[in-house]
């Protein structure tokens, strides 16, 4: 066993392909900086004017009416008038760098909005606003906000701050780069199999190794991860580990941005071995890192491209792999609405592993390889 | 001379990474279909509800206002009661007809509605566009609406004159067809043109592994790569089947649409008078006209690969250079740099294949120059001088294809 995992460490120190996955892991998380600089994201008088406007859109779909408590608008029309006059608000305490004021303001917006959703004809301006659970977590957060009496506003070029947006967006993105990263797991050693099978190792501790390889050089990214954002803690500060974040687990809650990475961390170590594994059988049964990644791709996107699949499966492990949008409640926002939560897909992708571990034990030998 | 063309044409479409990337293409155009393509939300769309606000809020000031003294107030309500007095006459009109389902007369409306509403908004502080063009933080947004609305102008003026049976699809640019021409004008060309790169990217290279059976092929070098050129054209061809199928199902969805609907093209002149002037093209001269620039760009793409191939011998190299080429553009290209600078002389410039047709890019350049006829002059004379180069290197006694 060690020796298995000894010869492996050995070939795969030389193999190129990790150092390209690792300066993919840079380059990315650089990419990031740029984007989040380049579109002004986390700017927040950008978003609100942005937010400004939609309320605008909606508005010009009603007449215009006497909006006071006793006119003779809709209460839809009086609500999203109250809403358009709220947004000023927000962007007037932004421009005045007014925090707290900023903070109450949202909250009455907040407020505002889970109002609007009981009014009659809501489902025709639903578009451009947000979801009721997505308000309902702007509402959890802004109440923290204004309860802990806090008056500084996060920015996204401090260390926290960027963790927790990198983790947030990367949901679809890890999947994607886990099965690049070993989609021809075992198809380098195919290309020699008279040498693994003249090696007097059991298929078993083979593959046990090759998963150990694979999935040390995983955390090395995601080490790197967090090794490439220090210049901004330097820079521009740690930032907040403990602001809050809204997610869903059964209902809106808050938690706070280091139990948030932790737990992204967390979830994406499990896919990636529920990735490995699946890798390996498609390995062994395509033999072609293309058919590999082909079969990869349409598992995963499946429930993306028909989001009924999700309704109509909701055990499936693959709708889990984007993790962040199950954290986001996206599946409560389908035409046919599911509860699935980052719990129950913990249990799905750990009892997919288990299946996983015991088909390849079971089924595949040293005998299975032979040359592609 | 055909059997070796037979040999490439198998090699070409058995190789793995080309048929990996007909397979992605071909999902993102399924994941187009049905993830993206139901989504669009044109911001000139038909709303009933939008007109009738607009038009009640009018009507009721209007009607506040009848038979007051006018004297003594603020000049900008007279203004007002003289521009609503015009524009919601109009307004009524298109919510009749669209009350009556009779679309032509919409449409004849519409181009009015469109007319007048520019004349009055285009900078004018008193009147503002569409606020959905505000949403992005656009800073040119009043120019894009300005655009936009006399592309509305030129667009229901031929539907009210159509002799095709309407809809609210076509309207929208919904159709198979319309669809098609939107994203000619948006990513898709860069797209394939990136998958011809990657297509033909170790063309020339891939030979290393069959030297030997190569070297049984009595032809000379420069033939060799003429044939190889012929097997990547063919093979970009092939990159149109998923396209197809593609656009087959958005025609069963929401209609194919006609090749006689409206596609207008911009009239860049500088001169301010005529400013912002439009006129009609239709949509299959706008189609042919975008595939035939479309073609030549991969052609041109083909045959710097080859060139860099039989000289760097090196995919990497190959990889950059077409790179280079196919986003040259974004080194230089800003709003309005064209009135400055004359980009019509890059070959580069002209890698938006729609919007070169519907000369769009004419209008974000600020410049009256880049057209069809130069673009693909320039495109034909740079594959032209980079095939003569190719030849003239293959035809030299010390070089050779396969070392």
């Amino acid at each position: 066993m060690l020796r298995a995992l000894k010869v492996g460490l050995v070939i795969e120190r030389a193999n190129r392909k990790n150092l390209v996955v690792l300066v993919a892991v840079v380059i990315i998380v650089f990419g990031f900086m740029f984007y989040i600089n380049a579109q002004a994201i986390g700017n927040q008088i950008v978003e609100k004017k942005g937010d400004y406007y939609s309320a605008q859109v909606i508005l010009s779909k009603f007449q215009v009416k006497d909006a006071l408590e006793t006119g003779d608008g809709s209460d839809l029309y009086k609500n999203l008038v109250k809403q358009k006059s709220h947004i000023a608000l927000q962007i007037a305490a932004l421009t005045m760098d007014k925090q707290s004021m900023y903070y109450e303001t949202s909250l009455q917006l907040a407020e505002l909005r889970q109002e609007a959703f009981e009014l009659e004809g809501y489902e025709n301006v639903a578009e451009l606003l947000p979801s009721k659970l997505q308000n309902s977590m702007d509402y959890l957060y802004f109440k923290r906000m204004i309860d802990e009496g806090k008056d500084t506003i996060s920015d996204l070029f401090q260390y926290m701050p960027f963790l927790l947006f990198f983790f947030v967006h990367i949901g679809a993105g890890w999947y994607i780069f886990i099965s690049f990263h070993t989609s021809s797991i075992l198809l380098d050693d195919f290309e020699h199999a008279s040498i693994i099978q003249g090696f007097p190792v059991r298929f078993d501790y083979y593959i046990l190794s090759k998963c150990i390889i694979a999935f040390l050089s995983i955390v090395t990214s995601i080490l790197l991860i967090f090794i490439c954002a220090i210049p901004l803690w330097i820079i521009n500060g740690l930032g907040n580990p403990l602001e809050p974040v809204g997610i869903y687990v059964g209902k809106a809650t808050l938690i706070s941005t280091s139990q948030y990475i932790a737990m992204s961390v967390g979830y994406m170590m499990v896919i990636s071995i529920f990735v490995m594994l699946l890798s390996i059988i498609l390995n062994v049964l395509l033999k072609n890192m293309y058919l590999t990644l082909f079969v990869h791709f349409i598992l995963f996107f499946l429930p993306m491209i028909f989001p009924s699949l999700i309704s109509l499966i909701p055990y499936n492990p693959f709708n889990f792999m984007n993790f962040n949008d199950i954290l986001r409640g996206f599946p409560l926002d389908l035409a046919k609405p599911v509860d699935i939560t980052m719990s129950l897909g913990l249990i799905m992708i750990c009892i997919s592993i288990i299946l996983m571990l015991f088909v390849i034990k079971t089924f595949f030998t040293t005998g299975k390889i032979s040359r592609a | 001379m055909w059997s070796y063309f037979k040999f490439e044409f198998k090699q070409f479409f058995t190789n793995k990474k080309n048929l990996a990337i007909y397979f992605l293409l071909a999902f993102a155009t399924f994941f187009y279909v049905f993830k993206i393509a139901p989504t669009y939300n044109p911001i000139e769309s038909v709303e009933y509800e939008e007109i009738e606000a607009r038009y009640l809020t009018r009507q009721e000031f209007l009607d506040h206002m009848e038979g007051q003294d006018l004297n003594d107030v603020h000049p900008s309500v007279i203004y007002a009661i003289e521009i609503f007095k015009e524009v919601n006459p109009v307004d009524k009109k298109r919510l009749d007809a669209l009350d009556e389902g009779d679309l032509k007369k919409y449409a004849d409306v519409t181009r009015d509605w469109y007319y007048f509403t520019n004349s009055i908004t285009y900078r004018n502080e008193a009147f503002s566009y569409n606020s959905k063009y505000f949403i992005k933080n656009n800073k040119y947004a009043e120019d894009d609406a300005f655009y936009a609305y006399l592309e509305q102008v030129v667009r229901y003026d031929t539907y009210s004159k159509a002799d095709y049976e309407l809809s609210l699809e076509i309207f929208e640019q919904r159709t198979a067809l319309q669809t098609f021409e939107r994203l000619l004008k948006g990513v898709l060309p860069i797209i394939l043109i990136v998958c011809v790169l990657l297509l033909s990217i170790d063309i020339v290279k891939k030979d290393q592994r069959h030297r030997s059976i190569l070297k049984g092929f009595p032809i000379s070098d420069w033939k060799k790569l003429l044939v190889k050129m012929l097997v990547a054209l063919l093979g970009s061809v092939g990159l149109f089947v998923p396209l197809i199928v593609g656009i087959f199902i958005i025609g069963l969805q929401s209609g194919f649409g006609n090749f006689n609907l409206p596609s207008p093209v911009y009239v860049a002149h500088l001169d301010w008078r005529v400013e912002g002037k439009f006129e009609m093209m239709i949509l299959g001269t706008f189609l042919e006209q975008s595939l035939i620039l479309l073609f030549t760009w991969f052609i041109v793409i083909i045959n710097i690969v080859l060139l860099c191939s039989i000289i760097f011998r090196s995919e990497m190299v190959n990889f950059v250079v077409g790179l280079l080429l196919i986003f040259g553009e974004n080194f230089y290209s800003s709003r309005y740099v064209g009135y400055f600078w004359d980009v019509q002389y890059y070959p580069t410039s002209y890698i938006q294949v729609g919007q070169i047709i519907s000369k769009r890019r004419n209008f974000y350049y600020m410049n009256e120059h880049l057209d069809f006829t130069l673009g693909l002059q320039l495109l034909l004379g740079l594959a032209g001088v980079v095939i003569f180069l190719m030849i003239l290197i293959s035809l030299n006694r010390r070089y050779k294809l396969i070392k």
